[in-house]
C-alpha cells in the first residue's frame, strides 16, 4: 500500500493520476482549497478501494503549513509519495496591468511550493526514503512575452526542485519534475484548443506512470521535450524578435 | 500558458494533415457536418454556460448522425464529468455522473464481477448517451434495451432545477428522458443495475450460413440458447451469395480470470483515408475476405466479442474527409426477411454496397422510454460512403421501404431520413411535452421542419 499526501488535489489532471493510485489501494490524504470539489473527488476515491482524508486548506495561507503537514503525516503515518500541482495562470496582461495579482501568482506557483516542499523534504529525510513529484510546466523552459511571469515561477520552482534532488539523492529521497506541454483543464478552458493538447485522462496517467517509474524530468507527453529543445536553442538574438 | 506557439504555427500545419484535434465535436459519420456550433467542456457542473441557447449534451460523439450536433447553438461536453459516485458490490448497482465511458465503467466493474446489462458495439460511450438513446446490444432478446436496467437519473433542466426520476418518481418524465436524445435537459448521473458475471471470457461459436432464411432459423433457435447473437452479413455479394454471413452467438463463460481488456485502442488511424479507398470493389473485396475467413469457435475475451471495431481508433477515418453513414431500421415480425431482403438489395444496387452489415432479430421486451428504437422483428445496419446526391437519393429508397414496412429508423444513426418517419413511428405530441425550452438538436430540427 502506497501512502501518498497530495496538494492540490482538486486539480484536473491530477485527479485523474489519484483514481489510478486509488485503484491500487493507496492510502490517500488529499487537500483542495474548494470544499465542493475536493469531497466529490475524495468520496470516488474511496469507492476505486481508497483510504482517504480530505483536508481544505487555502496553500497561500503559509502559516498553516507546518501544522497541515504534521496532520498528514500522522495519518499517513509515513509519506511515501508527496503529489504538489496546485498552481494559478494569470495572464500576462492581467499581471502587467495589476502588480497585486502577480504577486499573487509567485506566492501560490511558488513561494508556497517552498515552504511545503522544505518540510516535506525534512520529514521525508527523517523517514529516511520517499518521493516527491511536483508539476512544473513547459512554460519555465524559456520567458515568451505571452506568459513570462507564470513561466517565471515555474522556472523557479523547476531550478528549485533540481537542487532539491541534487541535496536529497544522498538520502535515497527522489524528486520528480513534471513539465506537461497543453492539458485540457480548467486553467486552460479559455486557450483555443490546437492539435497539442492532450487530455487530462491521459495527461494523469502519464504523470501516474513517471511518479512509478522514478524518472527525475518528465516532460508530459513526451513530444514535448523536442519542442522545447526547439525552442531553447533558437538564439536570444532571434528570439527576441518573435511572437510567441 | 497561453499561446506556446502562436497563430500561424505548427499546430495549423498538424491539423491539415491530421483533421481537427482532439477538440473536434463532429458525429461519428462526420455526414452532415456541423455549423456555427460553440463548445463547453465543463469539469464541474456549477460552472456558468457561457454560450447561448440552444444547448445540446454531447458524450464521445459515437452517434452516426446529427443526433449529437447543434448548429448556431452550444454543445455542453460531458467528458469530463465523469465520476463514480457509489457502488453496491453484493447487488450490483452502481451510480456515476454521466459522463462516464463504457470503457472505464467496466475496467472498474469487471474485477468485481459485474458487467453491463447491454451493451452497443463499441466502449467508447458514455453512460448519458447510452440513455439518450436508449441503447440496445447482442443481448437484446434476452434483456431488452438499456432503458430497462437503469433504476433512478438525475436531469437538469435549464431552469437550474434537478429532477431526480425514475419508474416510481415522476414516470412520464423518465420515460421521455430514455431515448429523449437529450432534449429533456441535461443527463447528470444516474443509477444502473449491473449483471453478475463469473469470467472476463465468452463462449463464442461463429457459424456460416448462406442466405437470409438461414439466418432466420438460426438465429431463432439461438435465442433460447443464447444470451447474445448477432450476424455479420455480406454487405455487397450479390447472386448465389446474397444474404450469406457469419452467425455469431455466445454466453458468459463459467471459467476464466475477471479480467476488463485494454484500455485504449491498439492503433489509431492517423488521418483521413483519401476517399478512392472505399469504393465498390475494395468493399466488395473486404466483404468476400472476410466472409472466407477462417472461423473459431471458442472462449474469447469480452472487448473481441462485443467491440471488435474498438481495436482500432478513429476507423471512422477511413471513409476520408467526405465522411460517411450507416442506415439501421427495424422491420416488424410481421415484414420480416422479406424487407431485409429488399433492404439488402437496395444497398447493393444503388450503392456502394456496404462495407459493413449487421443483422440482429430483436425480441418483444418492452423499453420504458417513449422514442425507444427497437420493437420485436429485425434490424440491419448498413454503412455506406456518403456520396452526395447518390446517397440521398439511396436513404429515399432505403425509407420507402421501412415505411412500407411499417419500421422504425434509429436515432443514433439517422443522418437525414425522412422525418416524418418519427411522426408515424412515436407519439411525438406527447413526448415534446418534456423537451426542455432550451434544448435542441439538428435531428430534432429535421423532424419538426417535416411538419410546418
Ligand atoms: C462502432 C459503433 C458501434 C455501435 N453499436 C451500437 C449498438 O450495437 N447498439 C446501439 O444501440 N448503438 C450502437 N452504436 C451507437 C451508440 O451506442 C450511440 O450513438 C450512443 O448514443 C453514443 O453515445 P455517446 O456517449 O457517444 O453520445 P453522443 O453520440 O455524443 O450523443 C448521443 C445523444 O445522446 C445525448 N446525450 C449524451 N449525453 C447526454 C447527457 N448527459 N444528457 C442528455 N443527453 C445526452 C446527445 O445529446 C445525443 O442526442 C454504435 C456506435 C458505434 C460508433
Ligand atoms: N493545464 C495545462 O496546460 C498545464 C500545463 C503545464 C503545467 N500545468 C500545471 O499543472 C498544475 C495543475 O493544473 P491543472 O491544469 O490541472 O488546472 P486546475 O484543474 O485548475 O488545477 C489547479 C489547482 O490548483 C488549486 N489551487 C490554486 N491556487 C490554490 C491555493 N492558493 N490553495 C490551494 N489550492 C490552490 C486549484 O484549486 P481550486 O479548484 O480551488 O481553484 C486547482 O485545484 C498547475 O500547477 C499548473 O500550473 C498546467
Amino acid at each position: 500500500m502506497k501512502r501518498i499526501l497530495v496538494i492540490g488535489g482538486t486539480s484536473a489532471m491530477i485527479r485523474e493520476s489519484l483514481r489510478m493510485f486509488a485503484k491500487e489501494g493507496s492510502k490517500i490524504y488529499i487537500t483542495g482549497r474548494t470544499e465542493n470539489k475536493l469531497t466529490s473527488i475524495a468520496d470516488e476515491l474511496k469507492v476505486l478501494g481508497a483510504d482517504v482524508k480530505e483536508e481544505c486548506i487555502d496553500l497561500d495561507l503559509s502559516d498553516e503549513h507546518l501544522n497541515f503537514i504534521k496532520r498528514a503525516a500522522e495519518y499517513l503515518e509515513k509519506i511515501d509519495i508527496a503529489i504538489l500541482a496546485h498552481g494559478i495562470n494569470i495572464p500576462q496582461a492581467e499581471a502587467d496591468s495589476n502588480i497585486e495579482s502577480g504577486r499573487k501568482m509567485i506566492q501560490t506557483n511558488f513561494v508556497s511550493y517552498v515552504s511545503l516542499l522544505t518540510l516535506i523534504a525534512n520529514q521525508m529525510i527523517e523517514q529516511g526514503s520517499g518521493k516527491i513529484a511536483a508539476i512544473v510546466s513547459v512554460a519555465g523552459d524559456r520567458g515568451r512575452q505571452s506568459n513570462f511571469l507564470y513561466g517565471a515561477t515555474k522556472a523557479a520552482l523547476d531550478t528549485y526542485l533540481s537542487g532539491l534532488r541534487n541535496k536529497l539523492h544522498k538520502y535515497g529521497i527522489k524528486v520528480i519534475s513534471i513539465k506537461p506541454g497543453y492539458v485540457d483543464t480548467p486553467m486552460t478552458a479559455s486557450f483555443p484548443h490546437n492539435p497539442l493538447f492532450t487530455s487530462a485522462k491521459e495527461a494523469g496517467e502519464l504523470i501516474f506512470k513517471a511518479i512509478s517509474v522514478e524518472k527525475d524530468i518528465v516532460y508530459i507527453p513526451w513530444f514535448w521535450r523536442w519542442i522545447l529543445t526547439i525552442i531553447k536553442i533558437i538564439p536570444e538574438q532571434i528570439f527576441k524578435r518573435m511572437r510567441l | 500558458m497561453s499561446d506556446l506557439i502562436s497563430s500561424n504555427n505548427p499546430s495549423s500545419f498538424l491539423k491539415k494533415f491530421f483533421g481537427a484535434g482532439i477538440e473536434s465535436f463532429e458525429s461519428w459519420g462526420r455526414y452532415p457536418k456541423v455549423q456555427n456550433q460553440n463548445e463547453f467542456i465543463p469539469y464541474w457542473l456549477n460552472e456558468a454556460i457561457p454560450y447561448s441557447s440552444p444547448l445540446l449534451a454531447y458524450g464521445l460523439g459515437r452517434s452516426y448522425g446529427d443526433c449529437c450536433l447543434c448548429d448556431n447553438g452550444t454543445i455542453i461536453s460531458t467528458r469530463n464529468i465523469n465520476r463514480l459516485i457509489s457502488f453496491d458490490k453484493e447487488d450490483g448497482i452502481i451510480e456515476c455522473d454521466a459522463g462516464i465511458s463504457f470503457s472505464d465503467l467496466l475496467e472498474f466493474i469487471v474485477p468485481h464481477g459485474w458487467f453491463l446489462p447491454v451493451t452497443p458495439g463499441t466502449r467508447f460511450v458514455t453512460l448519458g448517451g447510452a440513455i439518450a438513446n436508449d441503447v440496445h446490444g447482442k443481448n437484446h432478446h434476452r434483456e431488452g434495451t438499456f432503458g430497462r436496467h437503469i433504476i433512478e437519473l438525475e436531469l437538469l433542466r435549464s431552469d437550474c432545477k434537478s429532477l431526480i426520476l425514475s419508474a416510481g418518481n415522476n414516470p412520464e418524465f423518465f420515460n421521455a428522458t430514455i431515448g429523449g436524445i437529450g432534449l429533456t435537459g441535461l443527463i447528470t448521473k444516474a443509477k444502473i443495475k449491473l449483471k453478475k458475471i463469473h469470467s472476463a471470457f465468452i463462449d463464442a461459436e461463429t457459424i456460416r450460413f448462406g442466405n437470409l432464411n438461414d439466418f432466420d432459423k438460426l438465429s431463432r433457435e439461438s435465442d433460447s440458447t443464447h444470451e447474445y447473437t448477432v450476424a455479420w452479413l455480406d454487405g455487397s455479394s450479390r447472386g448465389k451469395s446474397f444474404g450469406r454471413g457469419h452467425f455469431i452467438r455466445g454466453n458468459h463463460s463459467e471459467e476464466g480470470a475477471l479480467v476488463p481488456g485494454k484500455k485504449n485502442p491498439s492503433i489509431t488511424i492517423p488521418c483521413d483515408f483519401p476517399e478512392f479507398f472505399l469504393n465498390r470493389l475494395s468493399i466488395r473485396a473486404f466483404n468476400e475476405t472476410y466472409f472466407r475467413k477462417p472461423l473459431a469457435n471458442s472462449k474469447i475475451h469480452y472487448s473481441p466479442f462485443f467491440y471488435p471495431l474498438d481495436v482500432l481508433g478513429k476507423w471512422n477515418r477511413i471513409y476520408g474527409k467526405r465522411g460517411f453513414f450507416q442506415y439501421q431500421c427495424v422491420i416488424p415480425e410481421t415484414a420480416g426477411i422479406p424487407a431485409i431482403h429488399d433492404l439488402l438489395e437496395t444497398g447493393i444496387k444503388l450503392g456502394t454496397g456496404s462495407f459493413l452489415t449487421v443483422l440482429k432479430h430483436f425480441g418483444e421486451l418492452k423499453s420504458p422510454g417513449m422514442l425507444s428504437f427497437p420493437m420485436k422483428g429485425y434490424t440491419i445496419t448498413m454503412d455506406f460512403p456518403f456520396e452526395k446526391l447518390k446517397s440521398i437519393e439511396l436513404i429515399k429508397r432505403l425509407d420507402a421501404i421501412t415505411r412500407s414496412a411499417g419500421g422504425r429508423v434509429y436515432t443514433a444513426k439517422d443522418a437525414g431520413s425522412a422525418d416524418d418517419l418519427y411522426y408515424s413511428s412515436f407519439n411525438i405530441e406527447k413526448f415534446e411535452k418534456f423537451i426542455d425550452p432550451a434544448f435542441s438538436s439538428n435531428l430534432w430540427r429535421r423532424v419538426k421542419r417535416s411538419r410546418v
